[in-house]
């Protein structure tokens, strides 16, 4: 709709309205006009977290347990990192479907998840955004984006990790954690040590959840015999919500910054038929995945930098939970 | 003496006096877990969480929220502080200016529209490239 309207009345871009506001074609405004239409909207519900009933004194212990970690190790904000895997679908929006009232049978596009692939950002204590992995599902680098996708060369310089899942194996989840720590864990607690001339056998504190495979005793053994220096710290189970700083105050600005991207590229797309005259019905949005596997570097590379802000990181791990402890 | 402090996931927090005191009187107040942390026992973790723990989030901000303003939410510690915002009874931020009101009067909005300013000289207008403008983009 937003590039219909660009190309046929770009004006109403610019009116101003008596309270100063500018029309967006917002979603908002997107979804009244669409039941004028007849259309009903259906979302996929996600049920909220249930807290434990003593949430409270886990997120204590907790507390607790790193603070001790970090006391007794002399662990410096620097040395303190969250990772957490985040799912992104190319077609964005693919919770949310319409049809017509009345209409029994809802599909769902884009749900499928050889249609999503897999993002993990880390940060650290004081302030810092990690490079992320990405997870892309096939068997082989093919299945990643190409060499030529706009912003690649740029994102590999920033130390992205593009890897393909090859399937939904135990031992294929196992490599792909192993090649996080190898490939950008590791490597920047080294850096960090070096910066503050800190001995390499200094220990780092990294805050994970408690997916099957970070808890399982092939990980952890692993962890122990080839980073011994990295410490594990488990968010505890079921309070993500309020315990793990990435999922309070960054995974929502990652997750829009892509929506946007994602957003941006089909305007664009459709500008570019609507400029060339050829017959609006013939016209289809190309959701090839190779086309949107190559569009996605684009999109990460932007939310890694609209997340990578200091205050924002810094923030997150204020707004995680307010305890009271009694000392 | 028993007093209270408030604490956070921030390394100043883990880091203060209070923290540190709370340690200190934790063979006391915690025994079970003072002897868990000192025999270096990870903590217990008997619950699965699922692989993409932020499925439980709540918030689904439509495409049209600039990336800054969720942003000076967050900062904001979930308070709107912006012209024009405001939030929907899921808690996702959306525009409330008179702009996106679709069923307003058609006739009555085009006399209350202020048209856009005259640029250039005389009559002549400015006009950007359609494609590439960003009037409806505030990334």
């Amino acid at each position: 709709m937003v590039a219909f309207v660009k190309h046929d009345a770009p004006e109403l871009f610019e009116q101003t309205f008596p309270d100063g506001s500018h029309f967006r074609c917002s979603e908002t405004f997107v979804r009244k006009y669409l039941r004028t239409l007849g259309w009903s909207e259906r979302c996929s519900t996600r049920p909220a977290q249930k807290l434990p009933s003593n949430y409270e004194q886990i997120l204590s212990d907790s507390f607790l347990r790193q603070s001790c970690i970090i006391r007794d190790h002399a662990i410096p904000a620097e040395l303190r990192v969250n990772s957490d895997q985040t799912q992104t679908v190319y077609q964005m929006g693919g919770k949310r479907t319409w049809n017509k009232a009345g209409e029994k049978q809802v599909t769902t596009m884009g749900m499928d998840e050889k249609r999503a692939f897999t993002l993990v950002p880390s940060i650290s204590a004081s302030g810092e955004l990690l490079p992320m992995q990405a997870i892309f599902y096939g068997q082989t680098t093919a299945s990643c984006p190409s060499k030529g996708a706009q912003c690649y060369t740029e994102a590999v310089d920033e130390g992205f990790q593009f890897e393909p899942l090859k399937s939904h194996t135990y031992w294929s989840t196992q490599a792909t954690m192993r090649s996080l720590v190898i490939d950008i864990i590791a490597p920047y607690f080294n850096k960090k040590k070096e910066e503050l001339n800190l001995p390499a056998s200094q220990c780092s504190l990294w805050m994970i959840d408690c997916w099957s495979v970070h808890k399982s005793e092939e990980f952890r053994g692993w962890m122990k015999e080839k980073h011994a220096n990295i410490i594990i710290s488990f968010v505890p189970a079921n309070l993500t919500g309020l315990a793990q700083p990435l999922d309070v105050g960054i995974q929502r600005v990652l997750k829009q910054s892509m929506k946007r991207s994602a957003h941006k590229d089909i305007v664009d797309e459709t500008m570019a038929h609507l400029d060339s005259n050829i017959s609006a019905s013939a016209f289809k949005l190309d959701t090839t995945l190779g086309t949107l596997r190559d569009r996605s570097v684009g999109w990460i590379l932007s939310a890694y930098h609209d997340i990578s802000k200091t205050e924002l990181i810094l923030k997150a791990s204020i707004v995680t939970y307010c305890l009271h402890i009694h000392t | 003496m028993c007093r209270t402090g408030d604490f956070n996931l921030s390394h100043a927090s883990l880091t203060s006096v209070a923290a540190l005191s709370a340690l200190r009187t934790l063979p006391t107040t915690n025994p079970t877990l003072y002897q868990e942390i000192t025999s270096g026992k990870t903590n217990e973790i008997i619950d699965d969480e699922p692989v993409f723990s932020d499925e439980f989030e709540v918030n689904n901000d439509g495409s049209d929220i600039p990336v800054d303003v969720i942003r000076s939410v967050i900062m904001s510690d979930g308070s709107i502080g912006i012209e024009g915002f405001g939030t929907d009874e899921s808690g996702n931020i959306i525009r409330t200016g008179a702009a996106e009101e679709f069923e307003s009067n058609a006739e009555e909005d085009e006399e209350n529209v202020i048209p856009p300013a005259v640029l250039g000289r005389g009559r002549r207008s400015k006009t950007e490239s359609k494609r590439y403008g960003t009037d409806w983009e505030e990334h």
